[in-house]
Parts: C-alpha cells; sequence; structure tokens
C-alpha cells in the first residue's frame, strides 16, 4: 500500500504535466485509474483509502520529489500518402500511456483529425521510448499528452530531385563557386537520441523559407543556397523551439549539430491541480496561467482578480473583494499564517513573488472548517520547496544531483532576485528578495504638485526557505519572510475641501513571520501537520496633527492538525487554530460621524486620543470528517469553536458540504466520457468585530462576532479534454454585522446590521495546453446592506452586477506568446448629493469647506467599465539559461475608467474621477 | 485585528489623489457668485455663560440684495453632530435674527458636560449656530420669511422650534431622537418664487466649543504682502463686515492700488507670477492646551490660509501655515495670475486654525495691461 505522500505526490505529477496538457491521468499501483482535474472541478469518484491522496491539503501540497517523463528515442509517423498528395497537413493529439519502463503501452487519439493522420500518429507514438515519471525515485505510469505534427515540405525551388537516404535536398547548382550547402543534425538533448522524421525549416534573407524533414538519423541537408545569412527553425511540440542565424559561405558545407531539450523540465505547477477533498470550491491557476495573463504583470496574487467571484477593485486599491464581502471580510494566509497583507503599496504587487510560490489555494465561499474568523474568502499561498534539479545544457536532464537555480527580474516598477539549492543532505533553501523604484520617478512628479516629499513611496518583500526532508513521510520547513512599505511627504497645499488633510502625510506598513512548519506521517492512518509561527506586524499613519495611527503587535499562530483514516471510506480531521497578539496600539482621531450625518471635514471636533497595550487570545478548534459512502458521492460535515478574549465572545459554526458524481468517466453522460458532478454547501462563519469596533475610545465594548450563512449549489461539467464548465449559484444571508450605531443610543457600534448576497458564477476554462489556455468568467451578483432595523436597504459598496472576463494565452511559436484579458464590469456605485434639500452642501464656517448633503446610499452607479489589456512574451532558451522579455500594457485603448463623481468646492458641480490611463509595464527575466 | 488597516494604503492614495489630480471644476478661489468666507466668533474657545460676537463674512453681492438669517437653537446635540440639530427639536430656546450681519449669544451656564467615564477627554460642550444667505428672498417650507417679525418670528411657518422664541425646547444636553433626513434648511427663491440654488443660497454651520479654562485665540493677521512688499489692506476681520467688496472706480494702478500685469495667456506659467501672502504673526499658532493636559501630547494648532479673487486665479488656493506635530511652514505664500483684462481686482486671505479660529483681510489691486 503505498504512502500519502506517495498519493499526494500523484496529484504533482497531475498537476505539473497537466500544464501543457500532457499529464492528463496517474494511475496507483493498487487502485483504479483515475482522472485528473486541474481545474476547480474533482472527483468523488475516489474512495479515499489510505494510500489516496485524503489528507490535508496543507500537507498535500508539500509533495515529495517529482520526476517527469522525457522523451528518449524519437520515431516520426509516416505521412500519409494520400495527405501529401492533397497537401494536407494537421497536428494529431494523442494521450499517451507510459509504463514504469519508459515503454508507451496506449496511444489514444484525443482529437480526431482524419486523412490517415491518426493511425500514423497512433503508430509512431507507440514506438516513443521514455524516461519514467518518477516520485521519489520510484518509477510510475502514467498518462501525457504527445502532439504529432504534419507539416508538408517546401524546398528551394532548384531542389527539385527527392532528398537522398540521407536528408538531402539536393541542388541543380547554378555554377560551381557561387553557392553553398547548410546540413546538420537533429538530436535530443541529453541522451542525444536522433530525431527524424521533423520539419526544418530556413529562411533566407528576403523571408522566403523552405523545409525539408530529417531523415531516420535526425539528419538534414539543404543544398545550393546563394551565400548569406540564413535562420534556421526548428519547431517540435514537447521541445524548445530552436531559432538559430547561420551563415552559409560560398562552396562550403556548414554543418551543424543541434539538441533539442525537452520542455518537462519548465513546467512545473504552482497551485496544484486536485482539489483538496474537504473543500467544495477551489479556484486553481497554472504558473504559466499565472505568469501570462495580461494586466497582471505576471503577479501570482493579482491573477485571483481574474476569476469569478472575485470583483474588480477600485483603480489603486489593492482590495479583494469576494463575492460580495466587504475586503477586510476575506483573510489572506501564507501556508496557513495569518497576514496582514497581501498586495504592497497600491496593489502594484504581491508581498510573495510569484516564482517563491508553490501554490494559490482560493476558496471562494464554503470553505471548510480548517479556516475560520472570516466571512468573505480565503487565500492561503504556500510557499514552494527550493528546487535543486540538475538540468544539463539547453535543460536536458541529468543524472547529476543537487544543483543550484537563480533568478532575476526587472521591470519598470521592481526588481527581484532568487537564488535556491542545495545545502547538505535533505537539506534545501530558497532566498528571495524584492525592490521597487518607484521611489526614483515618483518622487518628482509628487514634488511637482507642491507636495514635499520625504520619502517616497518604496515597497519591499524577502523570504527564506530551509527545508529539510529526511524521508517522504516527513519534512520540516523554516521560513522567515516580510513585507516593508513606506511613503511620507508633507502636504502644503491641502484640498481646499479637506483642509484637514495637510501636513505631514506618512504611510508605512510591514511584517515579518518566521514560520516553522512540519508534517508526518505517524502511521499508515495517522499524519500530523502543524506549524507556529511568531512575527510582527507594524502600521505607522498619520496625517498633519490631527491623525495618527501606530501599531505594533507581535502575533503568535499555532496551528496542529491530524488526519485519521477511520475506515476507508471515512476519514477524520481534528485541528487546533490557536492566535495571539501582543499589541500597542496609538489613535488620534474625531470620533466617527452619526449615520446618515457628516460631521464635517477633520478640523472640526478634537480628535479623540487612545493608547493602548493588551494581549490578546483567539484560540479555534475545528474537525470535521470525509466521509465517502461510494464512488459518488462524498460528504464533509464539520464543526468549528472560536474565541475571542477582545469582543468575549464563543462562536459555533457548523457546516456541511456535498459532491455527487451525476456522471463518470464510465458512464454515458451528456458529454459522452466526460465527469459531471453536483455539489452543495452550507455553513455558518463567523467574524470577530475589528479592534476599533471594540476600543473603549473609538467603538464599542461589548460589540459580537458578525456572522454568515453561506449557501452554494453548483454543478461541474467536464466538456472536453480541454475544457470544463462550472456554474455555481451562491447566497449570504450576514447577521449581526457591526455597523455605525443611530445616534442618540450612546454606543458607537452595533451588532444590528444585516446583510444578502446573491450571485451566479460561470467559469467556462479552456485548459493550458502546449499552446493555448483561456477561461470566460462572467460574475451576476447583488449585494445589499442594511444597517439597522429600521434602516433602508442599500447597495454594497462595492457591489457589482456583472463581471465578465474573457482571456486567453496563445504561443505563436518560436518563443513567442500573446495574451489578451478583456473585463466589462457593471461601473462602480456612487452616493449622490441630496436631492431632497435646497442646496447639495452646507458651509462649514469653522474650517471654511462645504459638506456635502448625502443622498440615497450608493443609489447610483457610475457607467459601465471594460478594459483591455494585452501582453506579449518573448523566450530565448541559451545553453544554460533562459531568457523572458514580455511587454504587459493595461488598458490599451485607454479607457476613461469612471471610478467615482468628483465635486467642486460646494458639490453644484460633478465629474467623473478616471482611473489609470494605458498602462505599459516592460519586464525582462533571466533563469538559470 | 489589522484586516480593516488594508484599506489604509488606499486610503493614502486617496489622500494624495485629494491634492494631485482630478478634473478642471469651478475653483473655490473664484468668488463670482455669492459666498460665505467666514463666521468670526469673538471667543472660538467660550467660558459658559460668556457672550460669544459673531461675524459673518460674505462677499459677491450687493447689500440690498442678500437676506441673511442667523439661527442658534442647538447645544450639545448628539455624537456632537451638526446634523442632529436639524433632525430633532431644539435644545436651548431658539434665537434668531434677519439680515444682521453680527449676532451675539450667550453659551449656557449648564453647557459643559462630563466626558464619559475612561474617555480621557477634558470636559467640554458644543454649541451650534446656523446661518445663511440668500440673493433672493428666504422661505422655510415655502412659506416666507417675515424680516419684520424680528428675533424669533418666522410668519406662521410652524416649523419646530423656530416660530416660538421659547417654545418647543427640550433641556440642553438631552440629545435628540434619532436620525432621520435632514429638514428645517431655508431656501431661497427669486422673484418669481423659483430656487436659485447654491448659485445664491449659502447656508452654513459653525460649532463653538465651551471649556472650562481653555482659550483659544483667532490668528492674528499683520498685513499683506505682494511680492515682498508690505501692500494697504482694502479692511481686515471686522472692518470687512457688512461691507461686501465692490469694484472701484479706478482706472489704472495708484500708489496705494498694487499692480498686476493681465495674463492674455491660458496657461499661467506664460504669466507673470505674483506672490502674495497675509503677514500672519507666529504667535497665532497656539499650543494645542486641551490636548497637552488630556493626553499629554505637545502638538500645536494647524494652521492655514485660503486665498480668494474676483478676477484672475491662484496656482494655490489654500497653504498650510502651520503644521500640528512639524511646526511653522515659512513658505505659505500662493501665486496670483491677473485676469486677461484690465481692470481692478480683490484679494483674500482667510487665516484659519482648526480649533474655530478666523480672521481675514481683503486686499485691492489693479490689473494693467502688459507691455507685450
Amino acid at each position: 500500500m503505498a504512502s500519502n505522500w506517495a498519493g499526494r505526490s500523484l496529484f504533482s505529477l497531475i498537476g505539473a504535466v497537466s500544464l501543457w496538457g500532457s499529464l492528463a491521468s496517474a494511475e496507483e499501483t493498487s487502485g483504479p485509474e483515475t482522472r485528473s482535474d486541474a481545474s476547480a472541478g474533482g472527483d468523488a469518484s475516489s474512495p479515499p483509502s489510505p494510500g489516496s491522496d485524503q489528507k490535508s491539503e496543507g500537507a498535500r501540497a508539500q509533495g515529495p520529489k517529482v520526476e517527469l517523463p522525457r522523451l528518449l528515442e524519437f520515431v516520426p509517423a509516416a505521412y500519409p500518402e494520400a495527405a501529401q498528395a492533397q497537401a494536407l497537413e494537421g497536428d494529431v493529439p494523442l494521450e499517451l500511456t507510459i509504463e514504469t519502463d519508459g515503454s508507451v503501452s496506449e496511444a489514444r487519439v484525443k482529437s480526431p483529425q482524419g486523412s490517415g493522420f491518426d493511425e500514423a500518429a497512433t503508430e509512431a507514438g507507440l514506438k516513443l521510448k521514455f524516461s519514467p515519471a518518477t516520485v521519489d525515485g520510484t518509477p510510475r505510469r502514467v498518462k501525457i499528452a504527445f502532439l504529432f505534427p504534419f507539416r508538408l515540405e517546401t524546398r528551394p525551388p532548384e531542389a527539385a530531385a527527392e532528398p537522398d537516404s540521407h536528408g538531402v535536398a539536393p541542388v541543380e547548382r547554378e555554377s560551381a563557386g557561387t553557392v553553398g550547402d547548410l546540413g546538420g543534425r537533429i538530436l535530443i538533448s541529453g541522451p542525444d537520441t536522433p530525431m527524424p522524421g521533423i520539419n526544418v525549416v530556413v529562411l533566407d534573407a528576403l523571408g522566403q523559407s523552405y523545409s525539408i524533414r530529417t531523415d531516420g538519423e535526425g539528419r538534414f541537408r539543404f543544398q545550393g543556397l546563394t551565400p548569406g545569412q540564413y535562420t534556421i527553425q526548428i519547431e517540435v511540440a514537447g521541445f524548445q523551439s530552436l531559432n538559430s542565424s547561420e551563415e552559409v559561405t560560398r562552396d562550403e558545407l556548414t554543418e551543424l549539430t543541434y539538441r533539442l531539450a525537452p520542455l518537462a523540465a519548465e513546467n512545473e505547477i504552482v497551485v496544484q491541480g486536485e482539489r483538496p477533498a474537504r473543500e467544495l470550491t477551489k479556484r486553481t491557476l497554472t504558473r504559466r496561467e499565472i505568469e501570462r495573463i495580461p494586466g497582471t504583470g505576471g503577479d501570482a496574487l493579482r491573477s485571483i482578480q481574474s476569476l469569478p467571484g472575485v470583483a474588480r477593485p477600485p483603480g489603486l486599491a489593492g482590495l479583494l473583494i469576494v463575492r460580495g464581502s466587504s475586503p477586510q471580510d476575506s483573510a489572506y494566509f501564507i501556508d496557513g499564517t495569518a497576514v496582514p497583507l497581501i498586495y504592497h503599496f497600491g496593489g502594484l504587487s504581491s508581498v510573495v513573488p510569484t516564482e517563491l510560490l508553490d501554490r494559490i489555494d482560493f476558496y471562494p465561499g464554503n470553505f471548510s472548517t480548517r479556516y475560520g474568523r472570516a466571512m468573505g474568502g480565503i487565500v492561503d499561498a504556500g510557499l514552494r520547496a527550493p528546487n535543486t534539479e540538475c538540468t544539463g545544457p539547453y535543460g536536458a536532464a541529468t543524472d547529476k544531483k543537487g544543483c543550484f537555480h537563480g533568478m532575476a527580474q526587472v521591470d519598470l516598477i521592481d526588481m527581484r532576485l532568487m537564488l535556491q539549492g542545495p545545502i547538505a543532505k535533505n537539506w534545501t533553501f530558497a532566498l528571495a528578495g524584492r525592490r521597487s523604484y518607484i521611489d526614483t520617478w515618483l518622487k518628482p512628479v509628487l514634488e511637482g504638485t507642491g507636495a514635499s516629499v520625504t520619502s517616497a513611496p518604496v515597497y519591499y518583500d524577502y523570504q527564506m526557505i530551509v527545508d529539510y526532508r529526511p524521508n517522504p513521510g516527513e519534512k520540516l520547513s523554516l521560513r522567515f519572510y516580510g513585507s516593508d512599505d513606506r511613503f511620507e511627504t508633507i502636504i502644503t497645499t491641502p484640498s481646499a475641501n479637506q483642509p484637514g488633510f495637510g501636513g505631514n502625510l506618512r504611510f508605512g506598513t510591514g511584517f515579518t513571520r518566521a514560520q516553522i512548519l512540519y508534517q508526518k506521517e505517524l502511521t499508515e492512518r495517522l499524519s500530523l501537520d502543524a506549524q507556529l509561527s511568531v512575527g510582527t506586524d507594524s502600521i505607522n499613519f498619520g496625517l498633519g496633527g490631527n491623525l495618527k495611527f501606530t501599531l505594533d503587535s507581535i502575533p503568535i499562530y499555532f496551528r496542529s492538525e491530524f488526519g485519521y483514516q477511520i475506515l476507508n471510506t471515512l476519514r477524520a480531521n481534528v485541528g487546533l487554530d490557536f492566535s495571539a497578539a501582543a499589541f500597542d496600539v496609538f489613535v488620534r482621531a474625531p470620533p466617527p460621524d452619526g449615520p446618515g450625518n457628516s460631521g464635517g471635514p477633520f478640523g472640526t471636533r478634537p480628535s479623540r486620543e487612545s493608547q493602548s497595550s493588551a494581549l490578546g487570545f483567539r484560540p479555534g478548534w475545528y474537525g470535521d470528517l470525509e466521509w465517502q459512502p461510494n464512488r459518488r458521492l462524498r460528504f464533509v460535515p464539520g464543526m468549528r469553536v472560536d474565541y475571542a478574549t477582545d469582543s468575549n465572545s464563543v462562536d459555533v459554526s457548523p457546516r456541511l458540504n456535498a459532491r455527487y458524481a451525476l456522471f463518470l468517466p464510465e458512464d454515458a453522460g451528456p458529454f459522452g466520457a466526460r465527469k459531471t458532478t453536483l455539489k452543495a454547501g452550507i455553513g455558518r462563519y463567523m467574524q470577530p468585530p475589528q479592534f476599533q469596533e471594540t476600543s473603549d475610545a473609538f467603538g464599542t465594548p461589548g460589540v459580537k462576532s458578525n456572522s454568515a450563512h453561506h449557501y452554494s449549489l453548483g454543478l461541474e461539467q467536464q466538456i472536453t479534454e480541454q475544457i470544463d464548465l462550472t456554474v455555481e449559484g451562491f447566497y449570504k444571508d450576514m447577521q449581526n454585522l457591526v455597523t455605525q450605531a443611530p445616534s442618540g443610543t450612546g454606543s458607537v457600534y452595533s451588532n444590528q446590521g444585516t446583510g444578502q448576497v446573491l450571485g451566479l458564477e460561470t467559469w467556462l476554462k479552456y485548459r493550458a495546453d502546449d499552446r493555448f489556455f483561456g477561461w470566460v468568467a462572467y460574475t451576476l451578483s447583488e449585494s445589499l446592506r442594511t444597517d439597522c432595523p429600521t434602516c433602508t436597504t442599500h447597495p454594497f459598496q462595492y457591489d457589482q452586477t456583472h463581471n465578465l472576463i474573457v482571456l486567453g494565452s496563445y504561443r505563436l511559436g518560436r518563443g513567442w506568446e500573446f495574451g489578451a484579458r478583456f473585463r466589462v464590469v457593471s461601473g462602480a456605485l456612487a452616493t449622490p448629493t441630496s436631492s431632497t434639500t435646497p442646496i447639495p452642501a452646507i458651509f462649514a464656517g469653522d474650517v471654511g469647506s462645504y459638506v456635502a448633503l448625502p443622498g440615497q446610499a450608493y443609489s447610483e452607479r457610475m457607467p459601465l467599465f471594460h478594459q483591455l489589456d494585452l501582453r506579449i512574451d518573448k523566450r530565448w532558451q541559451f545553453k544554460s539559461f533562459r531568457l523572458n522579455a514580455y511587454l504587459d500594457v493595461q488598458n490599451v485603448y485607454n479607457n476613461p475608467a469612471l471610478e467615482s463623481y468628483v465635486y467642486n468646492f460646494d458639490y453644484s458641480q460633478k465629474a467623473y474621477q478616471t482611473g489609470l490611463p494605458i498602462l505599459p509595464s516592460l519586464g525582462l527575466r533571466g533563469d538559470f | 485585528m489589522s484586516r480593516a488597516l488594508r484599506v489604509l494604503p488606499f486610503v493614502s492614495l486617496t489622500l494624495w489623489a485629494f491634492v494631485a489630480c482630478g478634473p478642471e471644476l469651478s475653483p473655490v478661489s473664484k468668488i463670482d457668485t455669492l459666498r460665505i468666507l467666514a463666521l468670526r466668533k469673538s471667543a472660538p474657545y467660550a467660558t459658559p455663560g460668556e457672550v460669544v460676537d459673531l461675524e459673518l463674512l460674505w462677499e459677491g453681492a450687493k447689500p440690498d440684495e442678500v437676506e441673511r438669517f442667523f439661527g442658534f437653537w442647538c447645544v450639545n446635540p448628539p455624537g456632537n453632530l451638526y446634523g442632529q440639530c436639524l433632525t430633532n427639536v431644539p435644545t436651548v430656546p431658539p434665537s434668531v435674527a434677519f439680515n444682521q450681519d453680527k449676532f451675539s449669544i450667550q453659551i449656557p451656564e449648564d453647557i459643559i458636560r462630563e466626558p464619559a467615564p475612561g474617555s480621557g477627554e477634558a470636559a467640554y460642550g458644543t454649541a451650534f449656530v446656523f446661518y445663511a444667505v440668500c440673493r433672493g428672498h428666504l422661505t422655510f417650507n415655502g412659506r416666507p420669511i417675515d424680516p419684520d417679525a424680528g428675533q424669533g418670528g418666522l410668519a406662521g411657518s410652524g416649523q419646530g422650534g423656530v416660530a416660538g422664541s421659547s417654545s418647543g425646547g427640550t433641556p440642553a444636553g438631552t440629545g435628540g431622537n434619532g436620525p432621520g433626513p435632514i429638514v428645517g434648511l431655508p431656501d431661497c427663491v427669486d422673484d418669481e418664487g423659483e430656487p436659485v440654488g447654491s448659485a445664491g443660497l449659502v447656508i452654513g454651520y459653525s460649532q463653538i466649543f465651551a471649556y472650562d479654562g481653555y482659550k483659544n485665540e483667532n490668528p492674528i493677521i499683520d498685513g499683506f504682502e505682494i511680492n515682498g512688499t508690505k501692500v494697504a489692506v482694502d479692511c481686515l476681520n471686522s472692518e470687512c463686515i457688512g461691507k461686501p467688496y465692490e469694484p472701484s472706480d479706478a482706472r489704472g494702478c495708484t500708489p496705494d492700488l498694487p499692480c498686476f500685469s493681465t495674463c492674455a495667456s491660458t496657461i499661467n506659467t506664460d504669466c507673470e507670477a505674483n506672490h502674495l501672502r497675509p503677514l500672519v504673526d507666529r504667535a497665532s499658532a497656539e499650543r494645542d492646551l486641551v490636548a497637552l493636559d488630556t493626553f499629554g501630547t505637545d502638538i500645536g494648532e494647524s494652521l492655514w490660509v485660503s486665498y480668494f479673487t474676483d478676477q484672475g486665479s491662484f496656482n494655490g488656493e489654500l497653504r498650510l501655515i502651520n503644521d500640528a506635530t512639524t511646526g511653522w511652514i515659512e513658505d505659505y505664500k500662493t501665486d496670483y495670475y491677473a485676469p486677461k483684462e484690465p481692470g481692478p481686482v480683490a484679494l483674500w486671505a482667510v487665516v484659519r486654525d482648526n480649533r474655530g479660529g478666523v480672521s481675514f483681510a481683503r486686499v485691492r489691486g489693479y490689473a494693467e495691461a502688459s507691455d507685450e
């Protein structure tokens, strides 16, 4: 019986190869063959067993070392004579089953092309020879996708004769001494086995191209070429493209040997493909998708904003708005440890660089009891295990063990470096750092506006990982990471409407975390996943003398989870999720306004101050059962209990998720042998009040936790091998929301708010293959809030009725890739000025500015938002490193996104505040 | 605990956006409609029982075109929110005045309220006054105001707490009945009975803090400086009250009339920049003893100047003079660009502190055609 670690590795393997659409499933030695699913879909059809992957998702993400299959012997497919006679070309995608000895036992045509191509490709596919896929050195049987291209030869016009047995295209020489030959051999890098039957293309200086196929020894030769510069292009599915410039000399044969590197080495995945058993809905993105989604600058966490259920944040706000919930209702984790921020200043980039991420788990709702203290969504990013795999020239596999890798990237916003490699036996490390240099160009801009800039915006982050893996079933990981953002300026020309917004404006935020992760298979049925982290959070915000906020805290997190396989159909998980923080906080600010009233600009009331030091505890206990009575059905009931000392409240959160496989691949479903899965979830989610809401000075001690009930019902349909459709409806019923209390009640806050969110998410996704990935995501939703029992219900501030995202990226060949993202989103909401008063604003004589008389809250919507982002990448593969350049252009047609209203001094005139204009970003990245 | 703080970066950028960008809208510094520039109190921080004199500086119309209204009927509204004064019955016996530019109120003896236990605040009370200027005829709920009704009279309006000078009130400091829409604002109509809107109606409010022992003085303006030279001031503080600016018949610069070169270009930087500022005494930046005694924080007042003109424009309408934490800012002058057409111009400087103090000055000038 295989260990759980081995089970996890299969999922890693599945996810890894499915990135290029090649590895579609894996098979346990003792179990039935199962189909993987790299998207949100899962499979309720696999009964959990001690050997299968039914463990905690945190443990699952840390799989052992996986070696992907590599092509050792290439066999060309014979060009069907009839097709050749009709000048037909085609690409035949195959699904190959690779045995543990590397042989191909089955070749199945995934998309028939006809004209004899399918038979030829199948015959050739069965003759291919690979190195076997391995998990910690143990060979595994896997399935991969493989593409056989059929391209006609285009020989030089002079080469009328057939090539000889050595792939030579003879040319009747115009005259001796005026032409030269170009020839050589194509080999697979690593084993140096020849590549017969592949197309070799040469282009002359005028752009005229000729092509011939290599012979059985992988040889080719163009004869009778006019001396000069030629470009040789070779593209073979599954290999690095080759694009080389060569010189043809008169009366000489220019002979070359090219080694094509298999692509498998670069195709790691960031987000693991399989949905954890306990979670109802999980959105996943592959590394390629993350790095290539236009408009995100290749930033992993910003790519989440292209998923269904996530609203578009306002212009420069680095906010995550999930299923109609407030940004503070969602929680962010790095490997299970809560962090206060995931985006740097203005949402420009994430606090963890993409290169260091192993996975991102994004749960938009109905998440399991593993997560608590949040009623929105969950983002849990996992740091990667250091990569010490060795590769030879052009990325070819080698037998060498323990190698170093590095990366350097620079773009217009920041620069980053990463180094990883071995330390000693079983010990590995990774170091990474990033610093922005916005300050170099923004400081002059700010100074141009009259601001006296003390410290222009700058951010940096850093990560250090040391992993110890003594055996496949045990892992210890030590991490230290942090982030820092700073900005300081003196505003000497405050806005006329907000004279209090003047003086010394400073903002700084930072956090550090020292984290220990430990995972171990205690027995065949019992596993442990534990972690401890200690760090610092610091926030410093001030403006003139009226506003000041400083927070210094030492958060401590401890989480331990035991998983026990009770029966083959039943698994139990229990855990402790403990959070504590010692903090010092100082606040100086005017007290908040009452509902329906605006108390005037800052400066009209004296500021209050509060300084406190305290130690807060928030322990939580949780447990759930994974019960899978048969291959089609899975139930995950769970319960979570939280306590918070700051609000002195005990929160009980029962939850239930269920999945039912309506059709399995062996059934005759509506789309043939494809899965159809129904899923549903219901649960209670509690969130303690924010600090300021229970503060003696600014809040109301005694307010209790917010609560929300999540309901969801969905369908996951596999339409083709590459296309998945997910449709999910959700409803959130929020109660006891902490809102500002009605004036005159003696309280600042109360638990009188309610809210409802109703929505439907549709995600049609083409999973990444070797050429293309893309999706259409559409979310229809309505999010409402009622601040008190007698208050009028109004739309939520960030409510977006429609949110449509269409994106795709296509590999053009020769290292080029082109992508586009188009978004159409309902306009932002605004609160208009009163239409029932004689004037829209009243003059505040003490500060000399006007205070708007507000109308119905969020009752006006800005015009529709739409934006096109484009991205183009070019990659060069050199012998020992790769170079990638990209141009990412946001808002290509410079559509003025209308974010809000701006008013003149007395609110008698208004205009639109526009968002970001066209914003190109140019970057360069090198890897070795 | 710190999740709510995720919005802070957004707040910071928004603050910056307030300063840095935005589409072109009518500037606050241009006086081309009826405007209230300030309400000056003889005692920004008053003591219980003290009589506080209020002076209303308004501009943009002639005195005989404008109806004025003063009212005082609210003390210690819930949450110290002005809106509570308008949505609830009065908390003091109301007193009103019409077509006067000066008004006096007596701070109730019992205005000071004990702070909430544990808040650390000094005991204080607040009083609100409301006022309006109307280029037309003031009305309440569609009914005209009878200026001859004198203090406390609104002809047959029945407006709670306003119709009678001493009725309908509840004891000071009892709070209100809860939130609701803002009502009770006067309107302004023209001779045809049509509302004049923001161009002809300004409604304002001011707040007076009452402490036992703490005082705050209005800023001190010692003069006015243009391009480094002290110039004659047309009026200062009380001298300006009831005397809105009217252009003179001057046809050119005189020794007493500062001269500016007209600016033909639509781009200010192509024209002559005139550096001007009021001469503010550094003693104006007082220590905030309330903050010091209550919180132990030794900070000063925030002090800033707002610039206005009837012709021309500024490159900065508002300048900070003193930051509460970093102190005095020497360079608080602004650049003034004269209008395209020659003629008389007026410049105003209104200096405020963040504790209700205000002073102002008016300067006359003349924009003369440039030689170019």
